[in-house]
């Protein structure tokens, strides 16, 4: 009997210490906290973890020096314990029940509200600062987790000014990488077109070549497909354009004259857009490869031509500025060997 | 040189070398639709007053040269006539050069490089009334003799000394106003570009100014005018252009303007009969594009058979940062009388570094298109400084 009376006295007195222990922990904690140094509440709950990590005011002082210090995955831990073992019934009845809860009653009963919120907030801030660098399946995963307490924190009645600044900061995150993500459509487009053709007459049987140049204008129309975010656009377009051209020799001894003669193209090629500007108007080049046929006809005798079936390539300065769905585009550049600009006019209509 | 091509260079050369003090009719893509907002004339060029200056120097010049912290009210203040702010409640001088470096022909054999003084012109406005209700404006300067006039009788009669603007006018009320003197005449949009086509063709150039009346009615959403013109009576009676002009511009969806315009005027010699429609909208801050698209019929005395012309104009401004605009200028030219067009591109850039100061680069790539021959390109390469005070 008096070994038995000495255990209890025993333990009274060692209960009574780690009580007493726990408190002055308890107050360091948050004197750290409130001297601004969240790292010392680590250390001392580190030291003392197994009286600590039974008592919910040690917990959310450990959760807000992790907060503090933006080991937000480690703050989520805390939380969840927090909930797991001292709210888990109330956490049950709330997830189970699918009306809105009053909110008074529950800041007065528990603190779930609480909890709810600061992991809906250290989960968006997870989300907000991931990069392309995360796996995508982590950064889902927070996303879903801060929307999933952001429906909770509903369904408690918390502050809706409080709930709209974290699903902004989400918002705000998808706009951003919205932008910066490149999405692709295809586009149709129409141009009014001109160029220049060097053309050579040669006399097979001399072998002499004379000059013809030629002046080209007509129309196209063209498909492409392009990729763009908030800044680029890249592209990958054809065109085919129909034109009627006047020729003419460039050496006044040879008189050769025709118009209204038929020259057709493609053009294909890849290009790009800046947008720096605006999201409206675009500065950009393109890099077309040409095919042009010219049906220009041969004088009678022993003559052929050069360069009437041509392969090209070359470079356009390009600007664009949409009003709604369509843009209009100008174009102007040189397509080589061509002698002279290319240039075109017209509109763009993305689908 | 074919025939065209002649013809393109006499008229490039006739009206490349000219100026005075512009409007910017872009300025739309700021917010500015009215001209009255930062000119005395209500149809934009001449002087600027007091807001137009500190729009130019706030809004629209670049802010590399002052210092990053210099507040912008302070700037705006030192864009007043030699860089302090007036005293007088009543007068406002003005002083406006232009110069032009112009090489003609890139890369063609016979190119040659000109610096031609385009403009240097004293003004002085004179306001008065409570709410500055009359208005008196008067250029004085040098102008040179337009190259198609040199060597002529009226170009033997013009002086390279000479006024090109002055007038008085009276706004009884802020929206209206009535307008006597010397002025270039209401049509169309008052593009800086003399050599455009929209300018050349209804002969709205440099020289082309007349006396007349101008009522002048605006609104936030609606602007018109009306100029009933005897010529410049400093010009012999002969070829003063007499007649008048209308134009009209309403403003659609916030941030469009669009417009029509009418004018018939005659000489000893000729008759013209002008029409254009035109639109200005503002693509998104510092973006605009501008579009005219006119006919004009000219009928000369005599013999000579009607010529019609007609003439389109598409011109984007973009602002790539404060003080710097990249143009894109697509112009087309045609008359009845050959098969003959004409298209034009014009790039180029426009800066103005600080207020006072615009410099700007165009080069323009002309084709002409002639079922009778085929000619090359023609390259012209165009350097402007524009300073005033």
């Amino acid at each position: 009997m008096k070994k038995i009376n000495t255990l209890i006295l025993l333990l009274s007195i060692s209960q009574a210490y780690a009580t007493s222990d726990v408190e002055t922990d308890l107050k360091k904690m948050q004197l750290s906290l409130d001297k601004n140094n969240p790292e010392n509440v680590e250390e001392i709950f580190d030291n003392n973890d197994s009286a600590l990590g039974k008592n919910w005011m040690a917990l959310e002082r450990l959760a807000l020096s992790f907060e503090r210090r933006n080991k937000f995955e480690k703050a989520i831990d805390v939380y969840r314990k927090l909930i797991v073992t001292f709210n888990q019934d109330a956490n049950k009845a709330i997830v189970q029940n699918p009306k809105p809860l009053v909110a008074e009653n529950l800041y007065t009963t528990n603190k779930l509200p609480y909890y709810y919120y600061k992991l809906a907030f250290l989960n968006a801030q997870l989300f907000v600062s991931s990069n392309k660098y995360m796996p995508a399946p982590e950064r889902i995963k927070y996303k879903e987790n801060a929307e999933g307490y952001i429906g909770l924190l509903k369904k408690v009645n918390a502050d809706a000014g409080e709930i709209k600044l974290i699903e902004d900061q989400i918002d705000e995150k998808i706009k951003t990488e919205d932008q910066l993500a490149y999405k692709g459509n295809w586009y149709a487009l129409m141009d009014i077109i001109s160029w220049q053709d060097r053309v050579y007459l040669k006399n097979k049987a001399t072998g002499s070549k004379t000059n013809l140049l030629s002046t080209a204008i007509g129309s196209s129309i063209g498909l492409g497909r392009k990729w763009s975010n908030s800044k680029y656009e890249f592209n990958m377009e054809g065109m085919y354009s129909y034109a009627t051209s006047t020729i003419n020799s460039e050496d006044p001894a040879v008189n050769y004259i025709q118009s209204s003669v038929p020259v057709s193209s493609i053009i294909v090629g890849p290009g790009m857009y800046y947008k720096v500007f605006s999201e409206k108007v675009f500065v950009g080049v393109q890099l077309p490869f040409s095919y042009r046929k010219g049906n220009w006809t041969l004088p009678a005798g022993t003559y052929e031509f050069e360069n009437d079936i041509q392969l090209g390539a070359g470079y356009f300065f390009q600007v664009k500025f949409y009003i709604g769905n369509i843009a209009v585009v100008s174009r102007l550049g040189k397509i080589f060997p061509n002698p002279a600009s290319h240039w075109s006019i017209g509109a763009v209509y993305d689908f | 040189m074919n025939k065209a091509a002649s013809l393109l260079t006499i008229l490039l050369c006739s009206y490349l070398f000219s100026s005075k003090a512009y409007s910017y009719p872009h300025f739309i893509s700021h917010g500015y639709n009215s001209c009255i907002t930062c000119h005395y004339n209500p149809f934009g060029n001449g002087p600027i007053n007091d807001y137009g200056r500190a729009v130019s120097g706030t809004a629209v010049s670049g802010r590399e040269f002052y210092d990053e912290h210099k507040p912008e009210d302070l700037i705006a203040s030192e864009t007043a006539f030699f860089f302090k702010e007036s005293t007088s409640k009543h007068f406002r001088p003005f002083i406006g050069f232009r110069g032009l470096l112009y090489k003609a022909n890139l890369g063609q054999e016979g190119s040659k490089t000109d610096f031609i003084n385009m403009q240097l012109d004293a003004n002085l406005v004179a306001k008065f009334g409570e709410k500055d209700q009359w208005i008196m404006s008067g250029t004085f300067g040098y102008a040179p003799i337009p190259r198609a006039l040199q060597n002529t009788a009226a170009g033997d009669a013009m002086k390279e000394y000479r006024t090109r603007e002055h007038y008085i006018g009276y706004r009884p009320k802020p929206n209206f106003g009535i307008y006597f003197g010397l002025m270039d005449k209401p049509f169309g949009i008052r593009v800086v570009e003399h050599n455009s086509f929209s300018r050349i063709t209804p002969q709205l150039t440099m020289d082309d100014q007349a006396h007349g009346m101008i009522l002048h009615y605006s609104n936030p959403t609606f602007e018109a005018g009306l100029d009933a013109f005897v010529g410049n009576l400093l010009n012999k009676e002969d070829i003063r252009m007499k007649g008048m002009s209308a134009t009209f511009e309403q403003t659609v969806f916030e941030k469009n303007r669009i417009g029509a315009s009418f004018m018939t005027q005659k000489n000893t010699y000729l008759k013209m009969l002008s029409t254009a429609i035109h639109s200005r909208s503002q693509i998104t801050h510092g973006t605009s594009v501008l579009f005219e698209l006119g006919k004009v019929d000219k009928t000369p005395e005599g013999a000579s058979p009607k010529r019609s012309e007609y003439y389109a104009l598409l011109q984007n401004h973009i602002r790539t940062n404060r003080g710097l605009y990249f143009l894109n200028s697509v112009e087309y030219y045609k008359n009845n009388l050959d098969k003959n067009y004409r298209v034009r591109f014009g790039p180029g850039l426009q800066y103005f570094p600080f207020s006072k100061l615009e410099l700007r680069t165009d080069v323009y790539n002309t084709r002409n298109f002639n079922q009778e021959a085929t000619s090359k390109d023609r390259w012209d390469l165009l350097m402007q400084v524009h300073a005033w005070f």
